[in-house]
């Protein structure tokens, strides 16, 4: 049997520099400025930036003071999460005209799958075309596009011309365009594993397609075979529209691989944090809880823990890893990435139903201090308020 | 051993053993229905561990003996069979021979020996109860407790005698963390059984208890140790009491209302179903505004629409507004008899007292949600 019976269409979108690009919209006075959104000027970092302050080698993630080194005369906005999730949904509605099969990535990226759209909106690429068409009108804000038959590709070719890009590769143009790409484009290759398979002389996707897949997973296990087969294009996952959702997860991987208990530990409290975050948002709880950790060898462990009861705090998911955490060898061996997720969700359907016992005190509080922490971080952004580990000098 | 039998009877009493064996047991004999001869008898017994239930039944015995077999199968035979009579034989390799005359079946079972001894325990004090008393007992409590995904361990029914005026009660109280039911009742004699300290009946039990009483006018219940027997005209139940603690309700019960609503129980059980229409996973919520002469309902779901409907009511005082889960009051009214029911607030996060002349010892607290 051919098990690709029909080339699928995978657009990918990715808004350009968006929160600076809503800020300047709302405001036609900042445009051709360096904009700069994020944290507080003394501990923030940038969560993101114009490109016109890019150009002064501001980035993402890159904290508020150097910023402020690097463009003195940026302007710099506090994050408006709740606009920019207005505007959101105002863009992924845009998407939805087109196709049913829309999987957000993000507040400002996403896949659509096109495949079926044909008859009713043209070739996948007139189909990005209108897509951006109608961003640009009803919103004023520029995507940028890529239109390729897996995600994988598409989520590369809508990086290679931003701003306001539009790349198309057909499927017999894969290789011809994957090939020259050094391995860095490829997601989850960060620094050491760059460094790893420089070591076996591999730099382009070319390279990492002609090597053996043995070689691959004699040195990277699982993912060795993983990276091969993306090199090739190969990568056959779906496009999973929201409401599919059966997990809700968040990992790092780390630039230095981690060696002591007590860092990770700090990193799977923020971990924790974005997740119960993000749950409260998506009005859900989740009862099973998932420790992912991945050792610098790339040998990939999970350990799950069922609770009595769904949850949406940070501070009950983080206990419940925690005791995970002695079902691995986290602090005996280093650790390149941790991850954390939550599945069996439920919708927290009954929020606001009050409870007759009084063991149920301290949750209601809990409860009270979750909503205003949201609020908080609605408000001042991500980093707004920490758990006192967190915070860094 | 060798049986003949009637398949309407035995079909009766098979199909009522179905609810307590095991469906998912990794002990394939707890599947099987025990049949054992004594005298012109024979006794069916089924257990789970947590409860056994043997019913007797009068049969041809042709040969002593017991066998083991399949309960599902038999359950299935029995009810495919349009012949009156079954004929049961045990034959070598733990074999069962069954025929009802047309159909031949040869039966895959288990040695007789290896099913789990039934003990009942002897020399207890045993207590006879109306069974239409049980039964309004339990089915107006039993849709309070809670389920077992909820995570909480509350997953009986808590059983004790109460002393209130120098009477003794027989009181059964069930509850989610979110809603309370309660009923007590006067039963004769009931110093001959010992409950001093309360017992937690397992919710299975109780829908097995209800069973019984609805075979036999009057039941003989008695508590022993970790157990709990019933006992009715041809058959016997055996529970296994919970061992959790049921927490401090007493402390939950509002001693007096602020404001009493009275409302006729079918119009405000109809308004609250045509609200839960527009109820789903995320909203639930009922918003009952109650003002001179009326109960008002809202319900307002973003997804679906909203829904309105204003009731007469008895009510003077200062106007309450309240949400509630339109599921939890339809559970109450449900269960109650009475024509007018009395709602009893205090404010918009205390419970809602839910009592009716004609439910003798019942109430019903039901807390509110935010909305």
């Amino acid at each position: 049997m051919d098990r690709n019976p029909k080339t699928r269409a995978i657009i990918h979108l990715d808004m350009d520099a968006f929160y600076p690009a809503v800020e300047v919209r709302d405001n036609p006075e900042l445009k051709g400025k360096p904009v700069i959104v994020g944290g507080s000027r003394e501990r923030g970092v940038v969560s993101s930036a114009s490109y016109e302050a890019r150009k002064f080698g501001v980035h993402s993630a890159q904290p508020i003071a150097k910023a402020l080194h690097l463009c003195p005369h940026g302007i710099f906005l506090p994050v408006r999460m709740s606009r920019y999730r207005e505007v959101s949904l105002q863009v992924f509605e845009i998407f939805r005209r087109f196709t049913p099969l829309v999987e957000p990535l993000s507040i400002d990226e996403g896949f659509l799958d096109v495949t079926g759209s044909a008859r009713l909106f043209g070739r996948p690429d007139d189909i990005a075309r209108k897509i951006k068409k109608a961003v640009l009108r009803e919103t004023e804000l520029t995507v940028s596009a890529g239109v390729a038959p897996s995600k994988f590709v598409a989520k590369i070719a809508s990086d290679m011309e931003k701003p306001d890009g539009l790349t198309i590769v057909p499927e017999k143009r894969v290789r011809e365009f994957l090939d020259p790409l050094p391995v860095s484009r490829m997601w989850g290759v960060g620094r050491v594993t760059q460094e790893a398979l420089a070591k076996l002389n591999i730099r382009t996707f070319r390279d990492l397609s002609r090597t053996p897949v043995e070689t691959l997973e004699r040195r990277f296990g699982i993912y060795g075979a993983k990276m091969h087969q993306l090199s090739m294009g190969i990568d056959e996952r779906r496009v999973e529209p929201e409401h599919d959702a059966k997990s809700i997860g968040r990992e790092e991987t780390f630039h230095e691989d981690i060696t002591e208990v007590d860092q990770a530990k700090k990193e799977l409290m923020a971990l924790a944090d974005k997740i119960a975050r993000r749950m409260r948002q998506d009005r859900l709880r989740g009862r099973s809880v998932t420790l992912k950790v991945k050792y610098s060898d790339f040998v990939l462990i999970t350990r799950s823990a069922t609770l009595p009861r769904p949850t949406d705090d940070a501070s009950e998911i983080y206990t419940n890893v925690y005791s995970l955490l002695g079902k691995t060898l986290v602090g005996k061996r280093p650790v390149r990435l941790l991850g954390i997720s939550l599945s069996q969700l439920v919708n927290a359907g009954m929020e606001g139903q009050l409870s007759l016992f009084l063991e149920d005190e301290a949750s209601k509080k809990k409860k009270g201090l979750n909503t205003a922490l949201d609020s908080i971080y609605e408000k001042f952004g991500d980093k707004a308020i920490r758990p006192g580990t967190l915070v860094t000098k | 051993m060798e049986i003949r039998i009637q398949k309407e009877e035995l079909q009766k009493a098979v199909s009522r053993l179905q609810s307590v064996i095991e469906k998912r047991s990794n002990m394939p004999i707890l599947s099987m229905i025990l049949i054992s001869t004594s005298g012109s008898q024979i006794t069916l017994s089924a257990t789970d561990l947590e409860i056994s239930i043997q019913q007797k039944l009068s049969a041809q015995v042709v040969a002593p003996g017991s066998i083991a077999i399949p309960g599902r199968k038999l359950f299935e035979i029995l009810k495919e069979s349009k012949n009156p009579l079954v004929q049961i034989r045990e034959k070598e390799n733990n074999r069962i021979f069954l025929s009802d005359d047309q159909a031949k079946f040869n039966l895959a079972s288990l040695s007789a020996e290896e099913y789990p001894a039934f003990t009942e325990p002897e020399g207890i004090d045993m207590l006879e109860i109306d069974s239409a008393i049980l039964r309004e007992m339990i089915n107006k409590t039993i849709y309070a407790v809670t389920l077992e995904e909820a995570g909480f361990k509350l997953s009986g029914i808590y059983t004790e005698k109460v002393t209130k005026d120098d009477k003794t009660f027989l009181r059964m109280v069930s509850t989610d963390g979110h809603r309370l039911s309660l009923i007590d009742k006067e039963v004769k004699n009931i110093d001959k059984i010992k409950l001093d300290a309360g017992v937690m009946i397992p919710k299975k039990g109780m829908s097995e208890l209800n069973k019984l009483a609805g075979e036999a006018n009057s039941l003989l219940i008695g508590f022993r140790q970790n157990n709990c027997v019933a006992r009715g005209d041809d058959a016997v139940i055996v529970i296994r009491l919970l061992e959790t603690k049921f927490p401090d309700y007493h402390a939950v019960i509002p001693k007096r209302q602020k404001a009493i609503a009275k409302v006729v129980r079918q119009l405000l059980l109809d308004g609250m179903k045509k609200m839960s229409i527009l109820a789903n996973d995320t909203y639930r919520g009922v918003k009952f505004t109650i003002d001179k002469g009326y109960i008002e309902l809202v319900s307002i779901n973003p997804d679906l629409g909203d829904a309105q409907e204003r009731l007469e009511a008895d009510f003077s005082g200062e106007s309450i507004e309240a949400g509630f889960n339109s599921r939890y009051f339809i559970d109450v009214l449900q269960s109650m008899e009475s024509e007018i029911v009395e709602l009893g607030f205090i404010d918009n996060s205390s419970p809602c007292v839910i009592r009716g002349k004609d439910d003798v010892g019942f109430m019903g607290l039901v807390m509110p949600m935010r909305i």
